[in-house]
């Protein structure tokens, strides 16, 4: 064969190729809303996907998420279904990866039997998911991703309060229950949770009339090093510190570092204070308070008894934690979407019903708004001698 | 002999045939409704993944350097793609979204090259473990500078917020695009590995002081193979940014990095068709371990150290899959081994056959193809 002409060919065939790839971009298109409207109405059971983290680092929220999940499904089943139908929990494991977790979310969105998915567990791949979720029309609630940035308005919800709510119920607190005038903040710009909370706490502090007298922040939210921000906070006379960091960050660090600075003050965090490390000298954690979304000691709140008592029941006697909770609660909240959207449920339908939806759960009574956060009652925490105490619950502003 | 024989020319066409072939087979499946978006995705990942390990195994097996900073950048890539897709439509310029796809992507690898010869020409003094841990500390640099840009946090650009994921980027990554710019990228790469540059490149992994002794430019040949490789790691991204549709600094972390280290060891070091199959293999075990559920990465891990242990030089070793080299095998049996041996003229001959096998240039689609092909008969 000659040469010249073989290479006009491969260059031919190269071109065509190419083109007719061009032409028929629309086929190759990630979109796949034709097999979305999928409904449940025929068959017997109501499939709900979960996708949480199970491996890697944030494998124990995921895996407190699953056991919640897994009770509520079991109580919905011991006691006739939604709508009568039994309830079949689908569970994928994302590893904590945004790759991995849209892989599965596309695996869930392509079985029609799926009414609806729990999770993602983690803010970065709640995401990746939240677009995949408006695209395939397959509504899904994450218990736990407070990221202020994964609202989309459209199938992806929450049931956990979002970042910037807890700064501005920190305020709220300092200001009406505690009724300190001179407050300071201290958060990591780094970080998006304590950036994003440290900043929202401070704009709310100064609505609310308070007088944030040190806005201090360090470059990382892991460093171990605060003591001439505290220097400063201290020197500025103020009576509460809001400090939004992580509880193997605050613990060992902020707290013990802002006392011997002579700050004999509050200290405030939010629910990354969640089993705070701390040092041996436990009355260095006094007047140490922290914003949460679920409290055993919760008396205000009668279903929180009675999730603790199945779940020991169900689980050795082991005890449930904030994730239990919030799966728990978010399984619920589709529960009640689904019965709201009747025998021939479908995802479009039981989407309609969780928006704006109001609901009573363990992690409390609340509304979700137009973008599909909770605005929801929350508990604060008081350690006394290192363990913490229910102190109250702060409702949601009206 | 060489008559009796297919043609350097002639196995550019056989493998150019392979390739449509493979296109055709993805555009069957695809326009028939066969695959589901999941499928989709997978292949979309796959095909990241193929640019990611081929560009790396560029400098980790015919290099010879073991850099960990590969996602550092990715993460670079990713984020000039999505924040010049997003400058476009903030500033109001209509473009066929294809194009603009291109377009943002070829950015994000310019850009990423860029940052390879700035990060390559202080790093490549150093060697071995050395310049692993400097690439480790770029790919933590990149993260944490991500993470304090207001441009490159929530909305982005002016609307931006420093620290949260990059969210809303339009996801216009299409299957077919990206499959021909994985096609490209591969053949382009084994055109480099194959041609004057690429074996000036195989004589500094094989001996340094002996390359440097006749005659080659060492550091510039160092810094080149890092900013080509950086280029398709940047592209890798922008095709990455595009498809998912929101990024996360953790993304430049050595973590990540390391899961293609691995791909790239697992195919074998030097070998683009071994890491185009390890891409696709470790991209899909994953998933098809999911009915083992919790046991899933438990399986995972025991698959890497059961092929580490019984085959430490990977899977393909620096061994090449050529297509053109099965079709002599099939037709010509006998001529194929006496082409073959004399060959060898007592020169280095690992880098000697690792040259020859360069001539398969365009195989790799084909293999690449063959683990696509696989993957849909999975589904």
């Amino acid at each position: 064969m000659n040469a010249k002409f073989s290479a006009k060919c491969v260059a031919l065939i190269a071109a065509g190729a190419m083109s007719m790839s061009l032409a028929a971009c629309s086929g190759g298109s990630m979109d796949d809303s034709s097999s979305s409207n999928g409904s449940a109405a025929n068959s017997d059971t109501i499939t709900l996907g979960s996708v949480t983290t199970n491996s890697g680092t944030a494998a124990a929220y995921g895996e407190a998420e699953v056991a919640g999940f897994k009770l509520a499904v079991d109580e919905i089943n011991a006691k006739g279904g939604i709508n009568g139908k039994k309830v079949k929990l689908e569970s994928m494991d994302d590893k904590g990866d945004a790759t991995e977790a849209s892989n599965a979310f596309n695996k869930l969105a392509g079985d029609n039997s799926v009414l609806g998915v729990v999770g993602p567990t983690i803010s970065s791949t709640t995401a990746a998911v939240a677009p995949l979720a408006d695209q395939s029309k397959l509504p899904a609630i994450a218990p736990a991703a407070t990221s202020d940035s994964i609202e989309t308005g459209g199938y992806m919800f929450r049931t956990c309060f979002k970042d910037s709510y807890q700064g501005e119920i920190a305020a709220k607190f300092a200001a009406e229950t505690l009724k300190v005038k001179k407050v300071a903040v201290l958060y990591g710009t780094g970080d998006p949770y304590s950036s994003g909370v440290g900043k929202a706490f401070a704009a709310a502090a100064k609505k609310a009339g308070l007088d944030v007298v040190a806005e201090e922040n360090s470059s990382s939210a892991d460093d171990t090093e605060y003591s001439s921000q505290l220097q400063k906070i201290q020197a500025a006379g103020a009576e509460f510190l809001y400090a939004p960091y992580y509880y193997s960050v605050a613990g060992p660090y902020i707290i013990p570092q802002a006392r011997s600075v002579g700050y004999k003050g509050y200290v405030m965090g939010p629910d990354g204070y969640d089993g705070l490390k701390m040092t041996d000298d436990k009355s260095l954690y006094n007047k140490v308070l922290y914003t949460t979304h679920y409290s055993p000691d919760d008396t205000s709140n009668a279903k929180v008894q009675d999730f603790i008592k199945s779940y020991k029941k169900a689980n050795k006697n082991a005890d449930p934690n904030t994730f239990t909770a919030l799966g728990y609660d978010s399984v619920y909240m589709m529960k009640q979407a689904i019965e709201k959207a009747g025998k021939n449920a479908t995802r479009e339908s039981v989407r309609n019903a969780i928006a704006g939806m109001s609901f009573e759960g363990v992690t409390g009574n609340f509304t979700l708004d137009k973008k599909g956060s909770p605005k929801k009652s929350v508990i604060v925490l008081e350690l006394k001698d290192g363990k913490p105490q229910y102190k109250t619950t702060i409702q949601p502003s009206k | 002999m060489k008559k009796s024989m297919l043609s350097t020319k002639q196995s550019y066409l056989v493998c150019a045939i392979g390739v449509v072939a493979l296109f055709g087979i993805l555009m069957g499946v695809c326009e028939s409704g066969l695959v589901n978006a999941y499928i989709k995705g997978i292949m979309m990942t796959c095909c990241i993944a193929i640019i990611m390990t081929t560009s790396l195994n560029l400098t980790i097996g015919v290099l010879g350097q073991l850099t960990l900073g590969c996602c550092g950048f990715e993460a670079i890539g990713a984020y000039s793609a999505a924040l010049m897709s997003k400058l476009l439509v903030a500033n109001g310029v209509a473009m066929d979204p294809t194009l603009r796809f291109l377009l943002t992507t070829l950015v994000g690898g310019v850009v990423a090259c860029v940052f390879g010869v700035l990060v390559g020409i202080p790093a490549l003094r150093l060697h071995g473990d050395y310049l692993a841990i400097i690439t480790l500390g770029f790919g933590e640099i990149i993260r944490v500078i991500i993470q304090n840009l207001k441009v490159a946090g929530g909305m982005g650009l002016d609307k931006g917020a420093a620290g949260q994921a990059l969210i809303g980027i339009d996801r216009l990554a299409n299957l077919y695009v990206v499959f021909w710019i994985t096609v490209v990228t591969v053949v382009l790469l084994f055109m480099f590995a194959r041609s004057r540059y690429g074996r000036a490149v195989k004589a500094i992994r094989d001996d340094e002081i002996a390359a440097n002794a006749s005659g080659i430019n060492i550091t510039y040949m160092k810094v080149l193979v890092f900013a080509i490789s950086a280029f398709f790691a940047g592209i890798a991204g922008g095709i990455f940014a595009q498809y998912i549709g929101s990024l996360n600094p953790a993304m430049a972390g050595w973590l990540q990095s390391i899961n293609y280290v691995i791909m790239v060891v697992f195919g074998g070091m030097g070998s683009l068709t071994g890491s185009i199959v390890s891409a696709i293999g470790l991209t899909i075990l994953p998933e098809l371990l999911r009915a083992f559920s919790s046991y899933r990465m438990l399986v995972y891990s025991v698959a890497l150290v059961l092929i580490m242990i019984f085959r430490p030089q990977g899977i393909f070793g620096n061994w090449e899959f050529s297509l053109t080299k099965v079709i002599n095998k099939i037709f010509y049996p006998v001529k194929v081994r006496e082409h073959g041996k004399p060959k060898q003229d007592g020169a280095d001959g690992k880098s000697e056959k690792a040259v020859k096998s360069g001539k398969s240039a365009k195989e790799a689609d084909k293999t690449a193809g063959k683990a696509t092909k696989t993957k849909e008969a999975q589904a």
